[in-house]
């Protein structure tokens, strides 16, 4: 009787076990099949590319149930139902979709397009593991994956722009690799040899450990001071490119962050307060430089280094407050969701609007994601905001609540400039490219995105409850008032005239200057050769004398060495 | 019955190549044919009798073949697990070399002479790598030295004459430190049988001058070979050798001979515990550690992509060094481990070299521009090797930097991870320019020589199939050996399966 109900059992758990790993196991396996075959029929797969996502897609709705992997690299475990999980996948495999339809359209005749496309499948199959990964090695696969992958995306277009953008940015990644490479390895000796998220969330972590990790993920995530090669490198790549490096790939940073960081720490406490203030010092730095810069998605790019600072800020709350981690968390996914999705709607919008003439509607279309940013009333952004100012009036940090608002107001200017840029350029093209207006596979992925911030919270019940909580009047007026006065503003400064000035808009970029040294110092190493300067005639002198010194032959001396050493041997030294 | 049979299975190993090896020395050179079957059968047993091993072995079962040989000393071949990932990491990669050998000397001169040499080369080193004791160990090591030369100099040009005397001068050399070392344990003890945990315990109380002495020389003669710095100079002076020669030295014969025997002394001679007592293991990490170093910034300094991978060869084996010197068992996991895993990666890398060399005439790092969109297999075959030696997983390469970083934290030597990071640095500045021109730079308007090899056409046509086959199945293996690494039959199965058996004392 209980051998038949055991065997059940095993059975039942055995088959549910296949199901739910081939569940996972095709999430980041649908990009790599379709690279093999891109590879085989070249162009005729590309317009069928954003069917890799769909999997992706079906287990943030459905997910499968958490699977350990004993075949792959050691402690490989994929897949959780948790909510930061869930959002990220949901949002990541949306927004790489609907970009993957975009990038197909934009770049039909491009003569590299095929690489383009092969590296975009490999960039987005990593970005699906590492938000799937339970284990430090598996999550490592998909970033390292990610972030290589993504080096072609950026220097797509070629040039020197896009160049030395790339090279930046594949120094830092780099960099970033071996940095995270020691972190997680000393992260998995502090977890006595565990390799899952889980047993890692109770291990204390050790200074040089979250210092490696925090500038590792740093230099992913893009949060000032690590922020440099952000804004070179999302706008020198393609629209598409920009959307997902900008919208996707930045929060694997974060995410890094959150799952590598145990719970609660007296180390993280310690550090929560000066995280928040780089946090916000980000938040304002990246608004600052982004309204000096005169092409968009420069500025929308400054505008995500912005919101990353946020981002770090919510991490180091939750840290900080251990007892609260699950409302953080919550925060932090429907950000990141939030965020994700308005600023990639906002890029593809900006490549629109750089190459066609958009229409009313078009314009209509971008202002919701614009908007949704700074936190208007009844889209995505104000269910974050109000969320967001109520927790952080629950913490220890809550005298900081006035920069929220504050904050809300500059990303509003940041935003204006980058659509008003994104208006002067379409004023300038406009008489030679009056009936150029972008076709269907270009609009509708994009618009699908632009209507996101409106449609996730009616579609999703997390960001459903808070976007509720945001509608009420009160929780309306303190959104709204902030916003009015940067209205006002950039009312003031359109009806002014005010043009920045020319010696802001070309600041200098060390970090630039630097990249290039660094690539001209390994081009040539300025090691010394190491050769010894030997001087013949001198050894050969020497060699001779030698050679009549051991007239007989060598053998004598091998002879005596062996003598000597059977004699050392029969004295038992 | 049965029992006897295995006994004599490690002996037909090692014959499998050689008895092939010395009829094809009497074969003329047109006979083509009869000279490939014979190759490839000579590949086909070894592979069947190596697989027949594995399995015996991992049941529990033992090859052992004796001969006696000098007093104290027989001659042995015995397989253990340790022997057998040797042996089979050879067995593999000289079916993929055997076949890139075939069409890379397709219509060149003296192929009798080099395919002769080839198997007695192979044969010596899965002698060296069935050995089971010090005396039978020092007879392959130095006939697999002799084995060689003939091939580094086979094209017989001065330049290759130099390169093959300079190999020949520091081998010898080598050899003769290792003879002396052997012959000193030999008078102390005797030639036993390697043991897990080694025989050498019992006198280190009475005989610590001697033993230290008789280690000094031991490594000093083995680290020619595994090219340890300051012995590593005839590694890249050998470059001259023929592609297969250059990618067979580089990722199992000579070079991993040398890393093999470190291996064998430190933990079936010496064992664990007396390299500790006489603190011999310090010295040889920061040996390692330095040639690891060393060698990535010279690899940075050269401008032929073959030279570059010389040095870069230098680095990675010391990672095996490495591994062995940190005395712990996930460390040495990492070392033996990365003995498959660089061998790989390695071959792959050299094969594609040859690739380039003999279709496009391109030698030097420079003339790598746009080579991606000519020949997109062999550059996609090359990222695979030099990323992995980069460490970015999944490669093959990142599983032993895992295991060698973690083995480091494990024994309290935290600085070593410093070293890893540096070396993947430069590893990642010395390499990755290559897989930027290969597939970032603009192609030149004429190759420096394009052969037409193959058909001359981008993808499967790129390069003669002989050529192109064992570089994709090696750059298979390689993605393979680290993306399931957790699989029974994978490089980190088999290690841990021999390293439980030797820390078990």
């Amino acid at each position: 009787m209980s051998d038949g109900l055991e065997l059940d059992e095993s059975t039942t758990i055995a088959a549910g076990f296949g199901l739910d790993a081939l569940g996972w196991l095709i999430i980041p396996l649908a990009p790599l099949f379709a690279a093999i075959l891109l590879l085989c029929w070249r162009d005729k797969v590309i317009p069928w590319l954003w069917l890799s996502c769909v999997p992706a897609l079906i287990a943030a709705v459905f997910p499968p149930a958490a699977v350990p992997l004993p075949a792959l690299w050691p402690g490989a475990a994929w897949g959780d139902s948790d909510l930061v999980t869930r959002a990220l996948l949901g949002f990541t495999a949306l927004l790489w979709g609907c970009a993957s339809i975009y990038a197909f359209a934009s770049q039909q005749d491009h003569p590299r397009r095929l690489r383009f496309f092969g590296f975009w499948l490999l960039s987005l199959s990593g970005n699906l593991l590492l938000i799937i990964a339970q284990d430090g090695a598996s999550f490592y696969v998909g970033f390292t994956l990610m972030s290589l992958s993504a080096y072609a995306l950026v220097v797509h277009l070629g040039g020197p722009g896009p160049r030395q953008a790339g090279r930046l940015y594949l120094q830092l990644a780099i960099l970033g690799e071996m940095l995270l490479y020691a972190g997680l390895l000393l992260r998995i000796y502090e977890a006595g040899g565990a390799y899952n998220f889980a047993d890692w969330q109770a291990a204390p972590v050790g200074g040089i450990t979250a210092a490696l990790l925090l500038i590792g993920f740093g230099l992913k995530a893009g949060f000032w001071p690590l922020h440099v090669w952000l804004p070179l490198a999302h706008p020198a790549a393609p629209a598409a490119a920009s959307a997902v490096l900008s919208g996707a790939m930045i929060k694997a940073g974060i995410l890094g962050l959150w799952r590598f960081m145990p719970h609660s720490d007296p180390l993280l406490i310690d550090w929560a307060g000066v995280l928040f203030a780089i946090g916000m010092i980000s938040a304002f730095y990246g608004v600052a430089l982004g309204l000096l810069q005169t092409k968009a998605k420069a500025a929308l790019a400054y505008s995500t280094v912005s919101q990353v600072g946020y981002l770090l800020a919510i991490l180091a709350l939750a840290w900080q407050q251990p007892q609260a981690r699950e409302l953080w968390g919550t925060l932090l996914a429907l950000y990141a969701v939030h965020h994700g999705l308005a600023k990639g709607a906002l890029f593809m919008g900006a490549g629109l609007a750089a190459s066609y003439t958009l229409n009313r509607v078009h314009w209509a279309l971008m202002l919701i994601p614009a908007l949704a940013l700074a936190g208007l009333p009844i889209t995505s952004g104000a269910a974050i905001k109000t969320l967001f100012k109520s927790q952080l009036n629950d913490s220890l940090l809550s005298q900081w609540l006035p920069l929220l608002t504050l904050g809300a107001l500059a990303t509003l200017l940041l935003i204006a400039r980058a659509l008003w840029l994104m208006w002067q350029g379409q004023k300038s093209a406009e008489p030679d490219s009056a009936s150029n207006s972008p076709n269907a596979a270009l609009v509708y992925p994009w618009a699908l995105l632009c209507l996101m911030p409106i449609l996730v919270p009616l579609i999703w019940p997390e960001m459903r409850a808070h976007w509720l909580e945001s509608i009420s009047l009160y929780a309306s007026w303190s959104l709204v008032w902030p916003l009015l006065i940067a209205a006002l503003l950039i009312a003031i400064i359109l009806r002014s005239g005010w043009k920045i000035p020319a010696a802001l808009t070309q600041l200098p970029n060390p970090s630039r200057y630097l990249s290039l040294q660094l690539y001209r110092l390994l081009k040539r190493p300025p090691v010394p050769p190491l050769q010894p300067s030997i001087n013949r005639h001198l050894w050969r002198a020497r060699e001779r004398r030698w050679n009549h010194f051991w007239q007989q032959n060598s053998l004598t001396l091998s002879a005596w060495i062996l003598s000597a050493l059977l004699l050392l041997g029969w004295m038992n030294f | 019955m049965s029992a006897q049979v295995a006994n004599l299975l490690p002996l037909l190993i090692v014959l499998s190549s050689l008895l092939p090896g010395l009829v094809i020395f009497a074969l003329r050179e047109d006979q083509r044919r009869l000279r490939t079957f014979l190759n490839l059968a000579g590949v086909v047993a070894k592979l069947g009798l190596t697989g027949w091993m594995i399995y015996g072995v991992s049941q529990g079962q033992s090859f052992r073949f004796a001969l006696p040989f000098v007093p104290g000393g027989d001659l042995i071949l015995q397989a253990d697990a340790l022997s057998l990932q040797f042996v089979g990491l050879s067995a593999v990669l000289w079916l993929a070399t055997t076949i890139y050998a075939i069409g890379y000397l397709e219509g060149a001169p003296l192929r009798s002479r080099f395919f002769g040499y080839f198997s007695l080369c192979v044969s010596a080193t899965v002698g060296l790598a069935l050995a089971g004791n010090l005396v039978s160990f020092l007879l392959f090591y130095e006939l697999l030295t002799l084995a060689t030369f003939p091939l580094v100099v086979h094209r017989g040009t001065p330049e290759s004459l130099r390169g093959g005397r300079i190999y020949l001068a520091y081998t010898l050399g080598g050899g003769t430190l290792v003879l002396m070392g052997v012959a000193l344990l030999h008078t102390l003890t005797g030639s036993p049988d390697f043991v897990p945990g080694g025989y050498l315990k019992a006198l280190v109380e009475d005989h610590p001058y001697s033993l230290t002495l008789a280690f000094v020389l031991l490594i000093a003669g083995l680290g020619v070979k595994a090219a340890i710095i300051p012995l590593h100079g005839w590694l890249p002076r050998a470059m001259v050798a023929p592609a297969p020669v250059s990618a067979l030295l580089h990722a199992v014969a000579v070079v991993k001979a040398g890393a093999f025997g470190i291996i064998r002394v430190v933990y079936d001679v010496f064992g664990v515990e007396p390299v500790r007592l006489l603190e011999l293991a310090q010295p040889l990490l920061w040996l390692a550690a330095a040639t690891i170093i060393y060698a990535s910034v010279k690899a940075l300094q050269q401008q032929e992509i073959k030279k570059r991978l010389a040095y870069s060869t230098v680095s990675q084996v010391s990672y095996i060094i490495l591994g062995v010197a940190l005395l712990g068992p996930i460390a040495a996991t990492g070392a033996l481990v990365h003995l498959v895993h660089q061998g790989l990666m390695k071959v792959t890398l050299f094969y594609c070299a040859g690739n380039f060399a003999e279709s496009l005439h391109v030698h030097k790092v420079r003339e790598m521009d746009g080579i991606g969109k000519r020949m997109p297999l062999t550059m996609a075959a090359f990222t695979i090797g030099a990323l992995g030696m980069i460490g970015v997983p999944p490669i093959a390469g990142f599983i032993s930097k895992w295991y060698l970083g973690l083995g480091a934290l494990e024994v309290g030597q935290d600085w070593v991870l410093l070293v890893l990071i540096g070396s993947g640095l430069l590893n990642a500045a010395y390499f990755l320019p290559l897989i930027y021109r290969g597939w970032f730079a603009k192609a030149p308007a004429v190759w420096p020589g394009d052969t037409q090899l193959g058909g001359g056409r981008p993808g499967w046509r790129e390069t003669h199939w002989m050529l192109l086959l064992p570089t994709l199945f090696t750059a298979a293996l390689s993605v393979i050996a680290g993306v399931l690494a957790g699989t029974d039959i994978s490089p980190l199965a088999w290690a841990q399966l021999i390293i439980a058996r030797e820390f078990a004392q």
